[in-house]
């Protein structure tokens, strides 16, 4: 009988258990958006048209603009920054905090409520901000506007296809263009800042390179070290970029919201000497780390060695040895981003090399054409090129980096994969094992 | 997660210790001795003004003077331990470590953390009260002890007293209805003892607008006697589910209104939701075992296995603004430019929702802003699964009358699995397993992948993400002790070892961390011992003098022993075992209408390690300051004092005057979550602060009326003072002296926090009746207590703390001011219990 009980008991308060279970309070998910009824009464370009050079303005009667949103946030290139378009004009909204575009993606409509915001100049460029410091009186700036005022001055209207861009020549470009989203055909880097990072993402800062029209004229990009695009390197093509136009005094400035706006395909359009394709002097990555770096890979096909950074004397190289593995074979490779050939005549490739400790171990450049950069490069068809590569240094480090001399890349055609690989082992009687430590610096391409 | 233990601690604190140890006392006893079992009041009451048991045999006039008594709550902790929690006062301003919970011996302090898990058996009031307790050095009958003190929980049906019980609790506190059932059958003639008690507790609303509480806890007990063994079973367990309360700054208090303002709700299609809950379950089976091998020797052996699962949940975010309404960026106080300032504040004036989440825009920006709704917010678990086995064994040997020698032995295996969880995706239809903080710094590389081996990792609800890593955790433990009882000393010895291990198993490889993230990691050994020696004087039945000393070493916690276990494996350089001197000398007077004690002590804690984690506004990244080498001195007296006049009524008074101070320079390094080096390090300037987080002077007293037994009322009052915040480190370094600028005050910013002195009323009432009596002797009881937290309404500061960022450059300490737990006013619970 007792049991009965007991067990009633505990059987109840299972299923009391169940139900409590059941009780977890599912959410549903909250009404769509259904847009505001504001209208705009005034457009960008009158806003152009009102402001006094040098003067900071508050709005104090109720303004109201619309417009869609063609740059912000996304890719850290623009920071705490918004710009604004409509069919009159442009503007940039400077607003406090990060990840605006998660608020306001590019081709949302926004209705902008000005009363209570402010106007202004940086660098000769009109934007709009939350306030005015004046803390330094010799350098007024604008603040940005608070997070906690979005709601009072931005209303979102809805999505919108995003504005074409204006398709301007050099000739055209000019102040009534400020912040308008601008796409520039016929236009290059100049060769010197080909193969550059766009951003310092190292140093977090500000890159500025010379882009030059076919026709003449310079315009200059700037991207923010902070980009998630900063460590990507420019492009050695020509073709059309698209961003946002600006001036920092006499200068005409660019910026691009990804790389997708850099369309720089064809050919080169000046031939003024070679120009560099592609480069890497190690510089920019941590040292004594695995080698890491964006479209290269680090492959150890047999014996786990892979290429590490390392810095001797404040020079940062590609390392590679056998040494302390205690492993019978040692196959490793590191190959180099893609290669596009089709753009580009008269392609070179150099690079210098250091041995220490040689006896024997063998490093190679390879190529292949067939090599899908998917990982197992062992079973793609490579070809060995042959390049002057440092040996000899049996007792301790190479005096200096050995040349590989220029070697000629203009007999391949359509996209290459360039390769070094190491051979070695550290296994066997003292002096059978080959390890030699090979180091890899400033690997460059050049083209016509 | 504190306000449950805090509530906890409360139930903890005035539940009562034991039953009478001799059955022949039941009969002099009122009708309340049977109520041992209640949790509110009865026994709280009992304790602090009848604990007959003592009094009857010490006023035996024999010439062996009986030894004091082990079991009950000394009058110190009975008189204050109600009271004194609010604002979480520490017997002797100890660290949680040392102060121990076992149930049937096993020890329940966690290896990772070292706290008493009290949720994982909350709620069955009914049936956890059957304590016995040991302050400070004093000898017990099971283990070591520990420095601050012990309770050991017995739940074994056959030592539970026969009753059936029904329970009403009505309350305003974080739970509003308590409903249980307790029934405890008598021994049958076959030696088999049933108990079983299931209670559910709930609440919505109330004082706190976002608050929700649900819990169920169960529990079944059957003993079964077989000659000289004693078998039992035990099966318990607390499921449950209940909001979190936040921290707030001054700022948002004088923002709303009110002190009650909670940042972590606000409203989804109209309806109140919380981020922040939090959950807790872990069932434990226990089997114990008393042999009675021999008249002298008694053998109990003890095994637990429990597993379970606790989890926090909180909002998690990528690329998109910080989705908490609290954020010092969008506050007032934030903007230098008064104009700014003021406009922020008119517009939270003017919309006071922007200080409450904004679940629609959540939803929406999870919908919108990318093509293939890629999660921006999403609501994560925070989880910790356990399982745990330990394994005890004890003899007890009595030599003779006066020399009693026990052994103990332990095992403990307790592994622990952290991860996060994704709870709710808010709308969207994935997330990536990516650290976004590692986007920040070294773009496009594969150190944003949380986990390398499986990089790129689409991850929906109920799939892990961040951060997945095991500890493996294990302690032998050996124990063994002499009580020596002559007419007129006491003496006892007791000494421990103990072996520990520790070993992190991880189960991502970090992108951050690829070479030591993924993998076991190298274990870690650590042989400790502790060692104590006391003796009594027993001067009479009525007057007791003791000194009692130990020495202790413990290994440092798992969880200050890695620096950021949730990435990598790796520890603090400087490792060291945690040691402690501890001294204690009282006096206690046991007279019939005085009752006494005076207990003054002196406590080093020395190589302490500690590691705090948080998430920084300048790195844009979870920072870890790792902590060695805190040297902490704890000096005081405790005073307590119970004086019975005539006509029932009885004065009180406790008295707590400590000094608990650091004592040296600490070592200190920062290390960010997704950097590889040590970004900073140096020696913390904080000797001679105090220790933070408990009140250094308490004084309580109380009057207490009593009628022939069936009422009882008590008024009290608390004054609590010399208490500060837990500091922000980074404040009291070389560093931030260095660069703050030389117009501010130094000691503004290197002085501890102080917060205001409290002094709060209690109240509280006790009457019983029976309602019906049988023939035979058995009665139906109804009993009622009330409790009245608080009595004066007021909204005291209860705790806080420094914000662990700063503003180096600009030495702004407003820039991230203090933030407080506000007591929520006066707090009532209401108990009704049928007895059958």
């Amino acid at each position: 009988m007792k049991w009965i009980i007991i067990s009633k008991v505990f059987l109840i308060s299972f299923i009391l258990g169940v139900l409590l279970n059941a009780c977890v309070r599912n959410y549903d998910s909250p009404p769509i958006y259904m847009g505001t009824g504001l209208q705009a009464n005034t457009s960008i370009k009158s806003l152009y048209d009102s402001h006094i050079a040098g003067n900071n303005e508050q709005f104090v009667d109720n303004e109201i603009i619309t417009g869609i949103v063609t740059a912000n946030d996304a890719n850290d290139n623009f920071y705490k920054t918004i710009v604004l378009q409509d069919s009159t004009a442009a503007i940039s909204i400077r607003m406090d905090g990060f990840g605006l575009s998660a608020n306001y993606p590019l081709g949302m409509r926004l209705i902008v409520k000005l009363n209570g915001m402010w106007m202004g100049e940086y660098g000769g460029m009109l934007q709009l901000g939350g306030g005015v410091d004046r803390s330094d009186p010799l350098f007024i700036e604008l603040v940005p506007v608070p997070t906690a005022l979005f709601s009072k001055h931005l209303v979102v209207v809805g999505m919108n296809s995003m504005p074409l861009p204006l398709e301007v020549t050099y000739n055209q470009l000019h102040d009534s263009l400020h912040s308008r989203l601008v796409k520039l055909n016929n236009i290059e880097f100049a060769a010197n800042d080909t193969a550059k990072f766009y951003g310092d993402a190292i140093n977090k800062i500000t890159n500025s390179h010379s882009l030059k029209f076919c026709g003449g004229g310079t315009v200059y990009l700037r991207t923010s070290g902070f980009a998630s695009f900063a460590p990507i390197r420019t492009p050695h093509g020509s073709g059309s970029i698209t961003g946002i136009y600006s001036e920092f005094g006499s200068q005409k400035q660019l910026m691009v919201r990804d790389t997708s706006d850099v369309d720089f395909n064809q050919n080169r359009c000046v031939s003024s000497g070679p120009s560099v394709l592609f480069f890497e002097d190690f510089e920019q990555y941590s040292p004594n780390q695995s080698l890491t770096i964006p479209q290269w890979s680090n492959y150890a096909e047999s014996g786990k060695q892979f290429y590490q950074i390392q810095l001797i004397q404040q020079n940062r190289f590609a390392s590679i040895t056998a040494l302390g593995s205690n492993e019978t074979s040692v196959v490793s490779w590191l190959i180099l981003p893609p290669i596009q050939l089709n753009n580009t005549t008269g392609e070179q490739l150099s690079f210098l090399t250091r041995d220490a400790f040689d006896n024997g171990a063998v490093l190679q450049l390879l190529i292949s054409s067939n090599y899908d950069g998917k990982g197992q490069p062992w079973k793609a068809k490579w070809a060995v090129l042959n390049a002057n590569i440092a040996k000899g240094a049996i007792g301790g480090i190479g005096l200096g980096f050995t040349k590989s001399g220029n070697i000629n890349l203009s007999n391949y055609a359509g996209q290459i994969h360039l390769a070094f690989k190491y051979s070695g082992n550290d296994s066997g009687p003292f002096g059978s094992r080959k390890n030699t430590n090979y180091q890899v610096d400033d690997v460059k391409i050049t083209a016509q | 997660m504190r306000r449950l233990f805090f509530f906890f601690g409360l139930i903890q604190a005035v539940a009562f210790a034991q039953p009478p140890s001799k059955p022949i006392l039941l009969k002099s006893k009122n009708q309340w001795v049977d109520s041992s079992l209640d949790k509110d009041g009865w026994k709280y009451f009992q304790d602090q003004y009848t604990d007959e048991s003592a009094l009857s045999e010490g006023i035996d006039e024999m010439p062996f003077v009986p030894s004091l008594l082990q079991s009950g709550k000394d009058l110190f902790s009975s008189l204050t331990g109600f009271s004194f929690s609010i604002r979480r006062f520490r017997m002797k301003g100890l660290s949680n470590r040392y102060f121990s919970q076992s149930i049937h011996e096993i020890s329940m302090n966690q290896l990772s953390d070292g706290n008493i898990p009290w949720s994982n058996w909350g709620g069955l009031n009914e049936v956890t009260s059957n304590n016995q307790y040991a302050a400070g050095l004093k000898d017990n009958e099971y283990q070591f002890g520990a420095l601050g003190n012990s309770v050991f929980m017995q739940l074994n049906a056959s030592k539970l007293f026969p009753q059936t019980t029904f329970t009403l609790n009505l309350s305003n506190r974080n739970y509003h209805q308590r409903f249980a059932f307790t029934k405890v059958w008598s021994v049958s003639k076959k030696g088999w003892s049933v108990a079983t008690s299931v209670a559910f507790k709930q609440g919505i609303g109330g004082q706190l607008i976002p608050n929700e509480f649900k819990g169920l806890s169960y529990f079944l007990s059957i003993d079964k006697r077989v000659k000289n063994h004693l078998i039992s079973l035990v099966l318990l367990g607390n499921r449950q589910m209940n909001t979190r309360t936040a921290a707030i700054t001054q700022e948002l208090v004088d923002l709303t209104g009110t002190k009650l303002y909670q940042p972590s709700w606000g409203f989804q299609s109209n309806k109140i939701r919380n981020a922040n809950w939090q959950f807790n379950h872990h069932p434990m089976l226990l089997i114990s075992h008393e042999y009675n091998l021999h008249e002298k020797i008694k053998q109990v052996s003890s095994l637990l296995i429990s597993m379970g699962e606790k989890y926090s949940t909180a909002l998690d975010w990528f690329n998109a603004a910080d989705p908490r309404p609290d954020y010092y960026r969008y506050l007032p106080s934030f903007f230098k430019d008064s104009l700014l300032s003021q406009d922020v504040f008119k517009q939270i004036q003017m919309n006071p929702s922007q200080l409450q989440i904004n679940w629609d825009h959540l939803y929406w920006i999870n919908q919108n802003s990318t093509t293939d709704n890629r999660a921006r917010y999403l609501l994560e678990d925070r989880v910790e699964q356990s399982k745990k086995v330990g394994l005890n064994s004890r003899y007890r040997i009595q030599l003779n009358s006066r020399l009693l020698v026990s052994f103990q032995g332990q095992y403990r295996l307790e592994v622990y699995q952290y991860f996060k969880r994704i709870n709710d995706l808010l709308g969207a239809a994935y997330s990536i397993n990516w650290n976004q903080f590692a986007e920040d710094n070294l773009p496009g590389s594969t150190a944003i992948q949380n986990d390398l081996n499986k990089p790129n990792q689409i991850i929906k609800v109920g799939d892990h993400f961040g951060y997945n890593y095991t500890m493996h955790l294990q302690q032998w433990l050996f124990h063994s002790q002499v009580l020596y009882t002559l007419p007129k000393f006491d003496f006892n010895a007791a000494v421990e070892y103990t072996a520990t291990q520790y070993q992190r198993e991880g189960m991502y490889r970090n992108g951050v961390f690829p070479q030591n993230s993924y993998g076991h990691s190298e274990p870690d050994y650590f042989s400790n011992g502790q060692i104590k020696m006391g003796v009594t004087y027993k001067l009479n039945g009525r007057n007791y003098f003791y000194f009692r000393s130990a020495f202790s070493s413990k290994p440092p916690l798992v969880n200050d022993l890695y620096i950021s276990p949730r990435i990598s494996s790796l520890k603090q350089t400087d490792i060291s075992n945690e040691q402690a001197y501890m001294t204690e000398a009282g006096y206690i007077l046991q007279a019939p209408s005085l009752k006494l004690t005076a207990n003054a002590y002196w406590v080093s804690v020395q190589h302490a390690m500690d590691v705090m984690s948080f998430y920084h506004d300048g790195y844009r990244n979870l920072v870890n300051y790792a902590l060695s080498n805190i040297d902490t001195r704890m000096l005081g007296l405790e005073f307590s004092m119970a004086y019975t006049l005539s006509a029932g009524l009885t004065l009180s008074t406790a008295i707590n005057a400590g000094k608990y101070a650091y004592i040296q320079r600490p070592n200190y390094s920062v290390m960010a979550d997704n950097e590889q080096y040590i970004s900073e390090k140096g020696i913390l300037y904080i000797d001679q602060f105090p220790i933070t987080g408990l009140p250094q002077l308490a004084v309580y007293s109380g009057l207490a009326y009593r009628t022939n037994g069936n009422l009882f009322l008590n008024l009290s009052s608390s004054y609590m003072g010399n208490q500060w915040l837990s500091f922000n480190p980074i404040r009291r370094t070389y560093d931030a002296a260095l660069n703050l600028p030389s117009n501010l005050d130094h000691n503004l910013m290197s002085n501890p926090s102080e917060i205001p002195n409290a002094f709060i009323v209690d109240f509280s009432a006790g009457y019983s009746c029976r309602i019906k009596k049988f023939r035979d002797g058995h009665a139906y009881y109804l009993q009622f207590f009330l409790g009245v937290n608080n009595l004066l309404n007021q909204s005291i500061i209860t705790g806080g703390y420094e914000q662990l960022r700063f503003d180096t450059a600009g030495g702004n300490l407003n820039k991230f001011p203090n933030k407080y737990y506000f007591s929520t006013g006066t707090l009532y619970s209401l108990s009704i219990k049928w007895k059958l």
